[in-house]
């Protein structure tokens, strides 16, 4: 699923490399990281106290996630190809992921906020 | 006392994102490459013939000399060898030479050491074989004349005529096949020296040559992989170069290969995958897919490395589909335009490849389709127009060696049989797939 979506996005690598060891780990990681984002800021801090529940403290997660996304991606392909720099592909994949975990986090953010107590409208 | 207050809320989101972050080291990490043992020759073992028909090559200023003494004095310089080269005479039983490579380089030049009672070549070999066991390499240099004893002769001139071919080829043949069941393999180099003494025909008549041309052998005799790695390290110090030379055994069949992904590409849907080519389903005569595979042939006889080899012996089958195999290149004769452009996953699949083959589809029915590329066991055959069954004259004998042919076949035979009449040198499959 994970493969189909990023060569639809950035297009395929002939270095077989990105479908065999990249795109599924990537994708599951990002969407388990996003999850436990989303799960930490609704349901843990979001229950606990009224001190991380803000809309600014919400984006200030969101950035968090893009940034951990974006590094994700490149730093996994990286390592998976042995390149020592990252090329333009690479950053496509990291762009790519980027957007995925921006709309897996907002997903999550949705689906978990009624579950919070004082994060119960943020972001809206 | 005062007793520091701890807001725990603003540490636990620094907590999470410090496990999240250690969960973006869930990349793959470099593989270990797992310490692999050098090979190690244990010892080498150099045995000089020195029965009395070998004297001419020492007498004077001969190539076979200088020759000899190159190798003696390179195989002692060869590394990683765990004994000190022992050096060996021997015509009937081998003698330990004391006194080391030094003074045996100087006594080839001023003792002649070629005057023991003419020796069997197969009891010679049983020995030598001996001593090319567990990681030893044995060296044996030799004029490789096949004959039967003396008094053998004395009571029928002509029996290393008639039977050289039966009874000689077959002593030879099993000494080789105790080696090759114990995958012992063997590479014989062929020299040519002047020589200057007594020559004895096949009826052990004495002829005086002085000067003329005649042929010696010097064979490597080893385990497989000890063999390559002796081989390439001689080879590459050698100064004189052998006229010819022959390997027995093969060792184990190439089966493994590396398919490029973007070296020689034509076709942009097609995927590499492993041994695997995939998404194919578009190729036709006029829209084909080219795609390239590396190819580590070291292990292989030199001579079945040689473009030419491989371009008349690699056979292609792949049913009803169209490939061909367009180019078989030597590693470095690859476009360095191509190979600048590689990123490191295929730079490294070419650093570990010595030939890079490539091959171009036209048309694909099946939806699997399986192709077939081998490179069925050849040997060389320079040996039968080095050999002779008549060495009484000057003509008869020119450059030629008496019942080599008897020879080298009895050493093939034992190798062949050993290894199956289809053997390969190449035997790989690559998958094509709709």
């Amino acid at each position: 699923m994970f493969t189909a979506l990023y060569e639809l996005l950035i297009g395929k690598n002939p270095d077989p490399t990105y479908r065999n060891t990249v795109f599924t780990p990537v994708g599951l990681l990002t969407l388990v990281i996003m999850l436990g984002l989303a799960a930490t800021f609704y349901l843990l801090l979001g229950r606990w106290k009224a001190v991380f529940h803000r809309t600014s403290h919400w984006v200030v997660t969101l950035v968090v996630a893009l940034v951990i996304a974006f590094s994700l991606a490149v730093s996994y392909a990286k390592d998976a190809t042995g390149e020592p720099e990252a090329d333009s592909y690479m950053m496509g994949f990291g762009g790519v992921n980027l957007i995925l975990a921006g709309l897996l986090f907002f997903g999550f953010s949705l689906l978990f906020r009624r579950g919070s107590k004082f994060a119960r409208y943020t972001p809206f | 006392m005062v007793r520091a207050k701890i807001n725990w809320y603003s540490i636990l989101p620094g907590l999470f994102l410090a496990g999240v972050l250690q969960s973006c080291n869930l990349a793959p990490k470099e593989e270990e490459t797992p310490t692999v043992k050098a090979d190690t020759i244990n010892q080498i073992n150099f045995f000089l013939e020195t029965s009395a028909s070998m004297g001419g090559y020492l007498s004077g200023g001969t190539a076979f000399k200088d020759i000899v003494s190159e190798f003696a004095n390179k195989l002692s310089q060869i590394e990683p060898v765990r004994k000190p080269l022992a050096i060996y005479t021997i015509s009937q039983e081998a003698q330990p030479y004391e006194g080391g490579v030094d003074r045996f380089v100087t006594s080839l030049a001023t003792v002649p050491l070629a005057n023991a009672r003419s020796s069997e070549l197969h009891s010679i070999f049983k020995q030598v074989g001996e001593k090319a066991r567990n990681g030893n390499v044995a060296i044996l240099v030799s004029d490789c004349i096949l004959s039967f004893p003396d008094e053998d002769i004395k009571k029928n001139p002509q029996i290393n005529v008639t039977d050289a071919s039966s009874v000689l080829k077959n002593e030879i043949n099993r000494q080789f096949a105790m080696l090759s069941k114990d995958t012992i393999n063997a590479t014989v180099y062929a020299y040519s020296s002047a020589f200057n003494g007594t020559y004895y025909d096949y009826q052990n008549k004495k002829q005086k040559l002085n000067g003329e041309q005649r042929p010696f052998y010097i064979w490597i005799i080893g385990k497989q992989r000890v063999l390559n790695l002796f081989n390439q390290k001689l080879q590459a110090s050698l100064t004189t170069k052998p006229d010819k030379q022959l390997s027995f055994g093969g060792g184990s069949t190439i089966t493994d290969y590396n398919l490029f992904f973007t070296l020689n590409r034509q076709g942009e849907n097609w995927n590499a995958d492993g041994q695997r080519i995939t998404n194919l389903k578009g190729v036709r005569a006029d829209r084909p897919a080219e795609f390239s595979i590396g190819l580590n042939l070291s292990g292989l006889p030199s001579y079945a490395q040689t473009e030419a080899y491989l371009t008349k012996n690699l056979t292609v089958m792949a049913g009803n589909a169209g490939v061909k195999l367009l180019t078989i290149q030597p590693k470095d004769k690859v476009d360095a335009k191509a190979t600048e452009k590689l990123k490191t996953n295929e730079s490294r699949m070419l650093s570990e490849s010595t030939h890079i083959l490539t091959f171009k589809v036209t048309q694909l029915f099946e939806n699997q389709t399986p192709v077939t590329v081998k490179l069925p066991v050849r040997y060389d055959t320079w040996y039968l127009d080095q050999s002779t069954m008549d060495d009484r004259t000057a003509a008869g004998r020119e450059g030629k060696t008496f019942a080599l042919q008897h020879l080298m076949n009895g050493v093939r035979d034992a190798y062949e049989t050993g290894s199956g009449s289809d053997k390969s040198f190449i035997n790989l499959t690559i998958t094509l797939e709709q």
